[in-house]
């Protein structure tokens, strides 16, 4: 079996140039046999193209024949029709000539129509069709002559005064004047009118011979009527000849004009099939065009594939035969080529072939031959200088590498050094020992905001001038002198390092260290300085100083307020009783009595005593409180009306209160308390009684940034009040003190030293806070801030009247004080309650374990030596669980309402208790 | 080896020289040049002869133009349907018995180059247009039912529709009037008469050659009138004839407007003294299955039938086709035309080497004027320079026996008149 190579020997054996060439004659063939099949079928799209465009030109030409052939009818049938009423010369205007015209243009279009149908590549179908084109054309023709004859003859027969319609109608009139004496001749005369008018609309022909034949019997009658003359029978007769004559020519004009009406209905229908015809047909040859064109794309496309594929193949085959026969053995040539280049000078070219390449492939063989000769030679020469060479080669080698490993290690160790520096946080440079800066580490830089190129070369600390003026240097030197180091403080401001961007207010605190770094000879090479910010470890000192001073104020006023709390519970007891016994005795004695009056004065030094309590307790804020939606800027107001007669005249009051909502929730005579203690301190700083006092209330409004501003505050609405006075001013000294209960500068006797401590205490109570700013000799402005609450809120919070509320339940009151118990069963026994008091609550515990069921409330105070009022409430509810308990309270700080409702205490009470309040506050609970 | 190559190229080529040299000296056959005055009809050898049919087909006269066709028929199955071995085909077209339906009609056939000829038409007045027509186009035509005068010649003239190219072979009844005048005066003693045309050149020629006749032999033509095509309404002009005192009514009219008149004259009791007598159009089946007993006692002036061997064998293909005896003997008129029409064709067309057939259009006419002797079946036939082919001889027939049909009609023979020609 042959192989490949064999098979195609004679191609083998071709010369390169002729391979090349049948292989690219071929591709030139193929791409030609494409272009050819191209042009061919373009040309024959195009030749059917041509003809699309001829036959659809000619169905529009028929379809303008047609239209115009349609618009000389319609205007012919127009003259006809409108004649009668337009009159003759206008219906010839308006219709007859734009027939023969239209007509004409018809005839021109049939010749033109021809005429494209003679054309080549016109189809033998339409060729054909010119014989129906020429009966069109024909028709046309005789169209329009027929036309000419049938206006003629309506001429004829319609025309104004020489019309044989006109020349009747005279006729007729001049018989009529004949015989109008002659009755019997005048009724067929009128007859024969009526027949005639008749024939005039129905034109048919019987009528008129009917008018002839009456004419006949109107001869007779003219003939046998002896008032008739002969010369007037010979007139009459004559008139009657001419009438007939007239007549009958009428008759045959009709008869022509319906011909020609029919001729025009027969011309119509040839025309009409005929356009409709050839229309038809040039449709159909459009549509078999447009099949052609189709069928010749889809023949051209699968002829174009073939031919493409065809090619596609044959160039893949030259490619093949090319690449076999030139392509792989030049690759191959190369590869040996490459191989004898390398050394391998064994390798054999390929040397068959008769062509270029197997002559090259043996002069490639040659020239290897007589290479290895050469190099066989050559190389045994140079292999033994070359050991020598390696071995030297290796000791240099070894030599180089252990170099730079230690030079790796120093690098490495360097590198660590640099990296300790500069990752240090503190700041550090270091200096000669000429104290000139070499190195900076990244902290300094930071700090100074300064380059190295700023600093390294360019700085020498002995010639520092802070440290100058500081009288640092000789300390410093002692580092470069002695090798000693050394560390000391120092404060720099903005003006000292421009460079820190510091403000003007603003300093650093440093601590700053010096090393020296000796070498073997123990001699400073260098100095180490670093840096310690301790600016912010200062300011907390600071602080903290100033809050342990807070502090201790704070605990002052609390151990202050403790004690105040004390006194006012046991003024309380002892107010409770003697108000109590009072209200009762006042009661009792009737008004008409010196007694009421003196009972009255000791209910009002009861009270008056009852509001230094109260004051007490405002002061600890442990009093009892009603607070209520208030107006702030109403009770400023009245305040104000008040103060006004208390102080002097000479001091002027300046009062600018806001408009806006003021509305805060507060006890109205707490308020009060605070106007005057602080307008009558304001007062009293006016030494001289002249001055301003200027009371202003505004609005502000606290932001979430602000609370540090306004320090406790919680961001919100406030009502802000000012009271500024123009008096002597506060020392700084008595500052801290100011607010301290007892304390003041006043002389002895005309102040308490609580004003202002009552101030702060009812300012707290309303959850607002206090400010004071004071020049001494110029004047003290108070500031205080009271949360404001809003419309809605202040709603729920009306008012509500007050009103002694009555009962008729059982109470169990319990108190350690006999006469609390003795007076509260009074008042309980008033307002129309069974009660039952006891000074013990053991005793208590007893008398309700006895009768649960007997008692509906039980109310007891919280202080008792036995036992406290919450211990009591728990043992009475494990009792009854549901029964309802009251704890009154001097000032306790064992209670409050939450604490109440938790221990399932119904409500407390703050003693003393007023009747009116207790009564609403029993029936409050036994109505839950 | 290239010199061998270069030697074998030039023996090739001069190869292909001497090919196209001797291709060139090869005579080619004569070129058909048409000498015609009229121009040729040229008809390739798959092309067939063609001849325009141009016959009332439609109203009460179609049956007169089938039988036309029919004539037509008979005379080229008696040629195997082909003419110099060429298929006929033959457009039909219907003329509708009018002049204005028979010119429409033959524009159709003028249209197309290919026709040669014309056969028709069955009416006169439809004649008068198409053979206009057809002789502005160089066409020949010959009918075999046109009688009018004025188609061809009236008194030995020109008549004034003669047109060049028409021929027929019905024959010319100028004289059929004059016969009946003659029957009219002499045999029936008739002194007045009336008659009535529908302005139509047959039945017009034929009141006038009456009218002409009877006057010169001494009668009085009291009334001349006319109907037109189409009247029903015929009370009037019957009340004029009444009036006029007429003894005989002339009206060689066509169906219907005979029927009308037949029909309404019965209904007038005066005109059972008047005589009626219609033309040859009215001698056929038709008017008489439509008139029935009306029509007794009414003459009629027509050509007189034809007789013969010729004719019975005639009849006999005749009904052997059509399954059905003629209406009216007008047919054989049709197979005669058709018949010289044929043998004229012959006799001039040129067949050249290509096969392509030439009939020179003058030619043909030239050829039918030259007809002479003609053995027809109607009779001998020599067609004249008027283009009447057939002698005229007419005869009054009238109807007494109703149940007697048309072939009692024809030869209930009360008169024979034989112009000289």
């Amino acid at each position: 079996m042959k192989t490949p190579t064999q098979r195609f020997v004679f191609f083998r054996n071709l010369s390169i140039t002729i391979k090349h060439g049948v292989g690219i004659s071929l591709l030139v063939l193929l791409i030609l046999i494409v272009a050819l099949t191209g042009y061919l079928s373009l040309h024959y799209v195009q030749k059917v193209d041509d003809l699309i465009w001829s036959n659809t030109e000619i169905a529009r030409l028929i379809y303008e024949m047609d239209l115009e052939m349609e618009k000389a009818r319609h205007l012919h049938a127009g003259f006809f029709l409108y004649y009668p009423k337009i009159g003759l010369t206008k219906a010839h205007e308006n219709y007859a000539q734009p027939t023969i015209r239209k007509t004409a243009s018809v005839v021109s279009t049939s010749y033109a129509l021809r005429e494209m149908m003679s054309q080549p590549g016109i189809s033998d179908a339409l060729n054909k069709s010119k014989i129906d084109l020429n009966l069109y054309l024909s028709s046309a023709k005789r169209f329009a002559d027929t036309s000419i004859i049938a206006f003629e003859l309506v001429t004829k027969l319609a025309a104004p005064e020489n019309g044989l319609e006109d020349i009747l109608d005279k006729r007729i009139r001049k018989l009529k004047t004949e015989l109008t004496d002659f009755p019997v001749a005048s009724k067929l005369f009128h007859q024969i009118k009526d027949l005639i008018n008749e024939h005039k609309l129905n034109r048919e022909r019987h009528l008129m011979q009917s008018a002839f034949n009456i004419a006949f019997k109107l001869r007779k009658t003219i003939k046998t009527n002896p008032l008739i003359n002969l010369q007037q029978n010979g007139k009459i007769n004559l008139l009657l000849n001419q009438i007939e004559n007239t007549a009958e020519q009428i008759i045959e004009t009709d008869v022509k004009i319906n011909a020609k009406f029919k001729d025009f209905a027969l011309q119509e229908k040839t025309t009409h099939l005929i356009s409709e015809k050839l229309v038809t047909l040039a449709k159909k040859e459009v549509e078999k065009a447009q099949q052609t064109i189709a069928v010749t794309h889809e023949f051209v496309s699968i002829v174009l594939i073939i031919v493409t594929l065809a090619g596609l193949i044959a160039a893949g085959i030259i490619a093949v035969m090319l690449n076999m026969n030139i392509t792989h053995r030049i690759i191959r040539l190369t590869h040996t080529a490459k191989k004898m280049e390398e050394g391998h000078l064994d390798i054999v070219a390929e040397q068959e072939s008769l062509d270029e390449l197997g002559h090259l492939g043996r002069t490639f063989n040659f020239m290897a031959a007589r290479m290895k000769t050469l190099i066989e030679d050559l190389e045994q020469e140079v292999s033994d200088g070359t050991l020598e060479l390696i071995n030297t080669n290796k000791d240099l080698q070894l030599e180089i590498t252990e170099r730079e490993q230690i030079e790796e290690q120093l690098r490495e160790k360097e590198e660590f050094l640099n990296r300790v520096i500069d990752q240090s946080p503190f700041p550090t440079w270091i200096s000669d020992a000429n104290g000139t800066l070499q190195r900076t580490n990244l902290a300094l830089k930071k700090v100074l905001n300064l380059t190295d190129e700023q600093l390294v070369n360019k700085y020498n600390i002995l010639q520092d001038p802070i440290a100058t003026r500081q009288g640092l240097i000789p300390l410093i030197r002692t580092v470069y002198e002695q090798g000693k180091s050394v560390s000391f403080a120092g404060k720099w401001t903005g003006k000292d390092i421009p460079s820190m961007n510091l403000k003007d207010s603003e300093s650093v605190n440093i601590e700053i260290t010096m090393f020296p770094v000796l070498n073997q000879q123990k001699k400073v090479t260098s100095v180490v300085l670093t840096w310690l910010d301790v600016t912010h470890r200062k300011r907390a000192e600071k602080e903290k100083q100033l809050l342990e001073q807070q502090l201790r104020q704070s605990h002052k006023m609390e151990a202050i307020g403790t004690l105040a709390g004390g006194i006012a519970h046991d003024f309380n007891n002892i107010l409770s009783i003697m108000l109590g016994n009072t209200e009762l005795a006042i009661d009792d004695i009737p008004k008409w009595s010196p007694a009421h009056e003196s009972l009255l004065e000791i209910k009002t030094a009861g009270l008056r005593a009852k509001d230094v309590v109260r004051q007490l307790l405002n002061f600890s804020r442990k009093s009892e409180q009603n607070q209520t939606p208030q107006n702030l800027g109403t009770l400023i107001k009245e305040s104000v009306k008040l103060l006004r007669s208390s102080i002097p005249s000479s001091i002027q009051i300046i009062k600018n209160i806001s408009k806006e909502n003021n509305f805060i929730l507060a006890d109205a005579t707490q308020i009060h308390q605070v106007m005057l203690n602080l307008c009558t301190n304001a007062a009293h700083a006016m030494t001289n009684e002249k001055g301003t006092l200027e009371i202003h209330l505004t609005s502000l409004t606290i932001k979430e940034k602000q609370t540090d501003k306004f320090k406790k505050l919680a961001p919100g609405e406030y009502a802000k009040l000012e009271i500024k006075d123009s008096g002597i001013g506060i020392k700084p000294e008595v500052y801290e003190k100011i607010f301290d209960p007892y304390y003041t500068t006043k002389e002895f006797g005309k102040g308490t030293g609580m004003g202002l401590a009552v101030v702060h205490g009812i300012v707290k109570n309303h959850n607002g806070s206090i400010h004071v700013e004071s020049q001494f000799e110029e004047g003290t402005s108070f500031t205080i801030f009271f949360p404001k609450i809003d419309q809605c809120k202040m709603e729920n919070m009306a008012t509500q009247i007050e009103e002694r509320q009555t009962g008729t339940e059982s109470i169990l009151f319990v108190d350690d004080e006999p006469a609390i118990v003795e007076i509260s069963l009074k008042i309980f026994e008033n307002l129309g309650y069974q009660v039952k008091g006891k000074t013990n609550p053991i005793d208590a515990i007893k008398e309700f374990e006895a009768n649960p069921d007997e008692f509906d409330l039980v109310i007891t105070d919280m202080t008792m030596p036995q036992m406290d009022g919450v211990q009591l409430s728990r043992a009475l509810k494990k009792i009854k669980p549901d029964i309802p308990i009251i704890i009154c309270t001097g000032h306790s700080s064992k209670l409050n309402e939450e604490k109440a409702m938790n221990l399932g205490i119904s409500a407390y009470a703050m003693k003393p208790i007023s009747m009116m309040k207790i009564s609403k506050l029993i029936r409050k609970v036994l109505d839950r | 080896m290239y010199r061998r190559k270069y030697a074998v190229l030039l023996i090739f080529i001069l190869i292909l020289q001497a090919i196209l040299i001797f291709n060139g000296c090869e005579k080619k056959p004569a070129k058909f040049k048409c000498k015609d005055a009229l121009g040729c009809v040229d008809l390739r050898m798959d092309e067939p002869i063609k001849i325009g049919i141009l016959q009332a087909l439609s109203g009460k006269v179609a049956a007169l133009g089938q039988e036309q066709i029919r004539g037509f028929e008979l005379a080229l199955d008696d040629r195997q349907g082909k003419i110099l071995n060429r298929t006929v085909t033959f457009q039909i077209e219907d003329t509708g018995c009018t002049a204005e339906g028979g010119v429409n009609a033959a524009l159709k056939i003028i249209a197309d180059p290919k026709y040669i000829a014309i056969f028709g038409t069955t009416c006169s007045g439809a004649a008068a247009t198409v053979s206009k027509a057809m002789s502005d186009a160089g066409l020949t035509m010959i009918s075999g039912n046109n009688s009018a005068a004025f188609l061809t010649s009236i008194t030995g003239k020109h008549a004034p529709n003669w047109q060049k190219g028409y021929f027929r072979t019905a024959q010319n009844e100028e004289n059929s009037g004059k016969a009946a005048a003659i029957y009219a005066y002499k045999e029936l003693g008739i002194r007045k008469v009336a008659t009535i045309n529908d302005g139509d050149i047959y039945t017009k020629g034929l009141t006038d050659g009456f009218n002409k006749a009877f006057s010169s032999l001494g009668g009085i033509v009291v009334l001349d009138t006319s109907i037109n095509k189409e009247d029903k309404e015929m009370r009037p002009v019957l009340t004029a004839v009444l009036n006029a005192k007429a003894q005989l009514l002339f009206f060689p009219l066509f169906q219907p407007e005979a029927n009308h008149i037949l029909f309404q004259a019965r209904t007038i009791l005066e005109f059972n003294k008047i005589k009626l007598m219609g033309g040859g159009a009215l001698i056929n089946n038709s008017f008489l299955k439509d008139s029935d007993e009306k029509a007794k006692g009414m003459y009629f002036v027509g050509p007189v039938s034809c007789e013969g061997p010729a004719v019975d064998l005639m009849g006999k293909k005749y009904k052997n086709k059509y399954q059905t005896s003629p209406s009216v003997f007008y047919f054989l008129y049709a197979y005669d035309a058709a018949s010289i029409l044929f043998e004229a064709i012959e006799k001039t067309a040129f067949k050249d080497d290509k096969g392509i057939l030439h009939i020179g259009r003058k030619a043909l006419r030239d050829g039918l004027y030259a007809t002479t002797d003609f053995k027809g079946i109607s009779g001998i036939l020599s067609c004249d320079q008027f283009g009447d082919c057939a002698r005229p001889k007419f005869n009054v027939v009238q109807l007494k026996d109703i149940s007697l049909g048309l072939e009692g009609l024809k030869t209930n023979v009360k008169f024979i008149y034989s112009p000289k020609k």
